[in-house]
């Protein structure tokens, strides 16, 4: 019996993925997705109960190394002040995120014109502009229009509420008359689509078992499989197969029961993410292909950018609440956001302003650390730190370096021997000294706010590798770049790469709202050339 | 992710009513915000369920105290007055600062897990799902003037240059 031939075929189901197969979907072509990992089950989530905090289970930690799952591959990331963190189900990373949704700037496409670093993007903000929109449309985003950072745009929900905590670090910004505003997110304020709204669980890095956080598993793929796309869940990707005309021939994948499959198709969407991508094309070694498929540049896997974040934590007189509420949701600032050389780096950086913790948190890190002590103090102690903390987050723009780099590892395999990704990654100096002055000015704004106490925490913060950028970039010369300037890859013309990988720069914001839009707008330039795609 | 055990956990009498002096050392009760002692509170239990690879290095803490109270004090250590168990947990605690800090940093965990203690910190004992919580106000648009007084900031690239959007 002839083999079966799927039109195209995605690998991984996370953000990235949901939005090409969506976008696609309307073709009628048939599309099949591979996940490595199973479905989610919201109801095994944490917040569902009273221990919620020590629960444990699936989604209890976000290192693929501690959980260990039989989704999950390891990542050794002995070589990097940064571990990597991710999820791996349908849903992806998504299902544990924070949903914190700014966009790139328009300046983040252009830093080598403007600033004379890296290279500029070969697309701009204003391409991508539809998409971003379709994509908040898509997963159900909330904010506020009129933010004077970024170009007018319009979420479909009203934002996230503020809180008095949001009230309290606003008015400290206010004082020091810096940029502040409530975070675009994509978690739904209001009944949307089918959903229910957010109720204020809190632990949204846990999965939300209201499903008001806007995870692919719920906002993308229910509506991609009604149009027609298959989600294959539990098969591995093994390698992507080529033949002797440089063309992808499909996937050696394994499937649920462990056996080795082969799955035909005409087109091949890679979205496992900025070091699964890499790491599955460097392990599609062939004759044609002896340094790994579509790396004759030799930059896949190079120019990993990672966002190195920065902390500070702040402790206020009166009660916050800020210990409900989605914790990763709140305000930013973009003050510091554009460059200004004065400063001592260049690009920048965006401060995320969350919630404080909940009371396991408060208290077990307050007596770990010896801020709560033992004994009759330990009550003073806690409530003047419980619902009354204030944190921000500093995002740092990484820039690309070609020493900054996945590769695959000599040891360790995941459970069906492929081997385990490698992070070889320093941090820049231009990084260390935007985290430097971004950690001093989120201090400085607490203080303004009226913080009784601030806590700066060393930098770079490790269980923060959470935006995984620019292993196998986007560009017009296939010399200096792994795909085009609509994701084909340059040396395998019907293999596209549609996640964070092909990102030029970093841009200094939490990239996932620009991935998708990302995706959407490869999958918009696909159509726009079906009868001609592969010449 | 709990620390399943291979091997069956075991504490003795004596180390159980060691811990529980101790217990009330690392959260004593507070009866004027309603709080209990973590002696009051099922940490054991909770070490037990949650952790119980640790409780074998906990065990051997609380014998060194006793140990401690002997070859120092002459005593047991629970025949020691209050004052002086204290002085001895600490003398142990300043010489190593991770002494027992396992057991109180797990204490800490089972005490705000314990339904008394969630209502005396306003929490009420539920999980979050489904009723979940009220945050309050949504945005502060007055706050928000002086931000939109300014106008904005984002930069032009060449793009918006030539064509003036
Ligand atoms: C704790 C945490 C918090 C975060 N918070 C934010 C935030 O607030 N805002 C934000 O913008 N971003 C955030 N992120 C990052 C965000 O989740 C990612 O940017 C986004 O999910 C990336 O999308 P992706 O499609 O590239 O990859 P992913 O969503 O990671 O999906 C990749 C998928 O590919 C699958 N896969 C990989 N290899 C194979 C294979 N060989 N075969 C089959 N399947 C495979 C994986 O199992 C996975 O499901 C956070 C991430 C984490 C972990």
């Amino acid at each position: 019996m002839a083999e079966d031939v799927v039109d195209v075929l995605i690998i991984g189901a996370g953000a990235s993925g949901a939005a090409v197969a969506w976008s696609l979907a309307d073709t009628g072509m048939r599309i099949v997705c591979m996940e490595q990992g199973d479905w989610m089950n919201p109801a095994t989530y944490p917040s569902n109960f009273q221990d919620w905090e020590v629960h444990g289970g699936e989604t209890s930690s976000a290192s693929p190394n501690h959980r260990n799952r039989a989704a999950d591959y390891p990542i050794n990331d002995s070589e990097s002040p940064i571990a990597i963190v991710n999820f791996n189900a349908v849903g992806g990373s998504t299902i544990l995120y924070s949903a914190h949704f700014p966009r790139f700037h328009p300046s983040d496409f252009r830093v080598r014109t403007l600033d004379g670093v890296a290279d500029d993007w070969p697309i701009d903000y204003f391409q991508l502009e539809p998409f971003f929109a379709q994509n908040d449309r898509n997963m159900g985003v909330s904010g506020l229009t009129g933010d004077p950072a970024i170009p007018e745009h319009q979420p479909p929900l009203p934002p996230i509420p503020m809180g008095k905590m949001g009230e309290t670090i606003a008015r400290g910004f206010n004082k020091l008359g810096w940029h502040w505003w409530p975070s675009d997110s994509a978690i739904i304020t209001e009944p949307y689509q089918g959903r229910g709204q957010c109720l204020n669980l809190g632990p949204c890095n846990t999965g939300c078992a209201q499903g008001a956080k806007s995870s692919v598993d719920i906002a993308y793929w229910p509506v991609a499989q009604r149009m027609g796309v298959e989600v294959r869940p539990n098969c591995r990707v093994n390698q992507v197969t080529v033949d002797e005309n440089d063309m992808a021939t499909g996937v050696e994948y394994w499937d649920g029961n462990g056996i080795l499959q082969h799955q035909r198709a005409e087109v091949v969407i890679m979205a496992c993410n900025g070091v699964g991508t890499p790491r599955l094309l460097l392990h599609s070694q062939s004759a044609r292909f002896p340094n790994g498929l579509a790396n004759r540049s030799g930059l896949v896997g190079k120019n990993l950018m990672l966002h190195p974040w920065g902390h500070a934590a702040g402790i206020f007189p009166e009660p916050l609440d800020s210990h409900v509420g989605p914790q990763g949701c709140c305000l930013l600032s973009q003050e510091f956001y554009e460059t200004d050389t004065s400063r001592g780096f260049v690009r920048g950086y965006n401060l995320q302003i969350t919630r404080g913790s909940p009371p396991v948190a408060t208290a077990r890190n307050g007596v770990a650390s010896g801020t709560i002590p033992w004994g009759a103090a330990h009550h003073d102690e806690f409530e003047k730190r419980y619902g009354r903390s204030i944190s921000i987050g500093v995002c740092a723009e990484d820039l690309p370096e070609e020493h900054n780099r996945v590769v695959l590892d000599d040891e360790r395999c995941d459970s069906n021997g492929i081997p385990a990704p490698k992070i070889i990654y320093r941090t820049s100096e231009n990084s260390l000294n935007m985290l430097a002055h971004g950690t001093a000015r989120a201090a400085e704004a607490l203080h303004a706010a009226g913080a009784i106490e601030v806590h700066e925490t060393n930098y770079p913060i490790r269980y923060a590798g959470w935006h995984l950028l620019g292993t196998a970039r986007m560009g017009s010369d296939p010399e200096q770049s792994v795909v085009n300037e609509w994701g084909r890859s340059h040396d395998v013309r019907n293999l596209f790469i549609v996640d964070g990988s092909v990102f030029v720069t970093s841009g200094g914001v939490n990239p996932t709202t620009t991935i998708q839009a990302v995706a959407l707008y490869i999958a918009d330039a696909m159509k726009q050339r079906l009868a001609t795609l592969f010449d | 992710m709990s620390d399943a055990a291979s091997a069956k956990p075991t504490i003795s009498n004596l180390q159980r009513e060691i811990v529980s002096v101790v217990l009330d050392m690392i959260i004593p009760a507070d009866p004027l915000r309603n709080k209990p002692s973590a002696t009051d509170v099922s940490v054991l239990e909770y070490i037990i369920k949650r952790h119980p690879n640790t409780l074998a290095r906990t065990a051997e803490e609380l014998t060194e105290l006793q140990n401690q109270a002997q070859s120092e004090r002459q005593s047991d250590f629970l025949a020691l007055s209050r004052e002086s168990q204290d002085a001895l947990v600490a003398a142990m605690r300043s010489k190593n600062p991770r002494f027992l800090m396992t057991l109180a940093v797990q204490a800490t965990e089972a005490y705000y897990l314990d339904e008394r203690v969630m209502s005396s910190i306003g929490m009420p004992s539920r999980p979050p799902y489904p009723e979940g919580y009220t945050v309050e106000p949504r945005v502060n648009e007055f706050l928000l003037e002086p931000v939109r007084a300014r106008g904005s900031i984002w930069r032009r690239t060449e793009i918006e240059q030539k064509t003036d959007v």
